[in-house]
């Protein structure tokens, strides 16, 4: 079992008391993936959530191809230490709403997610505290995106 | 963007396109690689649509990409205006399987970028992959089991380099260094005239042990060199 102190560093959970921390840490899975490996892959259920430990991994969407694009896929983030990926293993549909592929050896931290539901739900003031948590990482991603949006508008409307 | 003029032959190494943001990592890129003398670098690019179009024209044997790349330009503070790396990657890896691409994953934490660094087979950094240092051997490329996956995802590793170890003079070098001390001394007694003859007999034998010593180090250098053995002529792209 991982020190409930561990978790303390990710945002998720950096505002629960250590009894909780404790509960969490005792359904903390430790993974180790190589560079390549999906971790998980868009329009899945979503079954687990996911801490990244060490190493980068890439988060990517799959986008239809319109004659001339490059690609199909887009990079939407690359996380490291203390990110978080997966959430939507406790937000409904629990379904992955991106894929997630490792850059480097990544060491993960994988949590059930039908197993913190029932906890959340079972513990509703962790329940109340973990989901401010995950609502600041979801705005914090939300405003990073705002920011690009806004850039590129802004170089494509620059006056000449 | 630097395009190289002239298509590169086997001796010269493998072709290698490069796609980072930044210059001074070109830069660093670009000595990493040709330093070891097996590879060189055609072309540099600073986004992912510039590294496509570039591969595309130019069918570089190897395309090693930065995974912080932007898709066009990058935006300074906004750092998901450069994450198109893995993009490009998996792109080219589709458009052109003949050409290994290299996504190169810890170009933001690799220091100093900026300093000119020697391009010695032992020097501190090295591309690596699962472990193995990559190599750039041309054409013939046989794909290794390891490697076996269309994009290589490696690292750059940065190794403390350790000056070599002062273990003494040489016992050669001090045979010189006694035959040179012996020339001297010879003709300073040459000069008193009265000791004349021990002198050139000092001088004499100084230099003799002198042209032995350097004799004996041109065939032993000559020797080390026809025992070597030739390098093979199958190639691989090890990691």
């Amino acid at each position: 079992m991982i020190a409930p102190q561990t978790l303390r560093e990710c945002p998720l959970f950096s505002g629960l008391p250590y009894a909780a921390l404790e509960k969490i840490a005792g359904l903390v899975v430790e993974k180790e993936y190589e560079p390549g490996t999906i971790v998980l892959r868009e329009g899945e259920s979503a079954e687990e959530l996911f801490i990244v430990q060490e190493g980068k991994v890439a988060l990517q969407m799959t986008l239809p191809i319109p004659e001339g694009q490059m690609s199909r896929k887009l990079t939407a983030d690359i996380l490291t230490r203390n990110e978080i990926l997966g959430w939507s293993a406790i937000v409904e549909p629990y379904v992955y709403t991106l894929t997630a592929v490792c850059l480097q050896k990544t060491k993960i931290f994988s949590i059930s997610g039908a197993k913190l539901r029932w906890l959340l739900e079972d513990n509703p003031k962790i329940g109340y505290e973990l989901l401010k948590g995950l609502i600041k990482v979801v705005a914090s991603r939300l405003e990073e995106t705002r920011q690009l949006l806004i850039a590129e508008r802004s170089l494509t409307l620059k006056p000449e | 963007m630097r395009v190289a003029s002239a298509v590169a032959t086997e001796k010269e190494g493998a072709r290698v396109v490069i796609a980072s943001e930044q210059p001074q990592a070109q830069y660093f890129l670009r000595e990493l690689i040709e330093g070891v003398g097996q590879a060189v670098v055609v072309a540099q690019a600073p986004n992912a649509s510039t590294a496509l179009a570039v591969t595309r024209h130019l069918r570089p044997d190897v395309v090693i990409i930065d995974c912080y790349l932007p898709h066009v330009i990058g935006m300074d503070r906004v750092a998901l205006s450069r994450v198109g790396g893995l993009d490009v990657a998996e792109a080219i890896s589709e458009e052109m399987p003949k050409t290994r691409v290299v996504l190169l994953n810890n170009m933001d934490t690799v220091a100093p970028l900026d300093r000119r660094f020697s391009s010695d087979p032992n020097s501190v950094y090295s591309i690596e992959s699962m472990g193995a240092k990559l190599t750039f051997i041309p054409s013939e490329v046989e794909y290794d089991k390891v490697v076996a996956s269309p994009i290589i995802f490696a690292n750059i590793s940065a190794k403390a380099h350790t000056p070599p170890v002062m273990k003494g003079i040489k016992p050669g070098d001090k045979i010189m260094l006694l035959g040179g001390s012996g020339i001297v001394v010879g003709w300073i007694l040459i000069l008193t005239i009265m000791l004349a003859p021990i002198g050139l007999a000092l001088v004499l034998a100084g230099g003799l042990t002198v042209s032995f010593t350097l004799a004996a180090r041109m065939v032993s250098s000559w020797w080390r060199r026809i025992r070597q053995p030739k390098p093979s002529s199958e190639a691989t792209v090890k990691a």
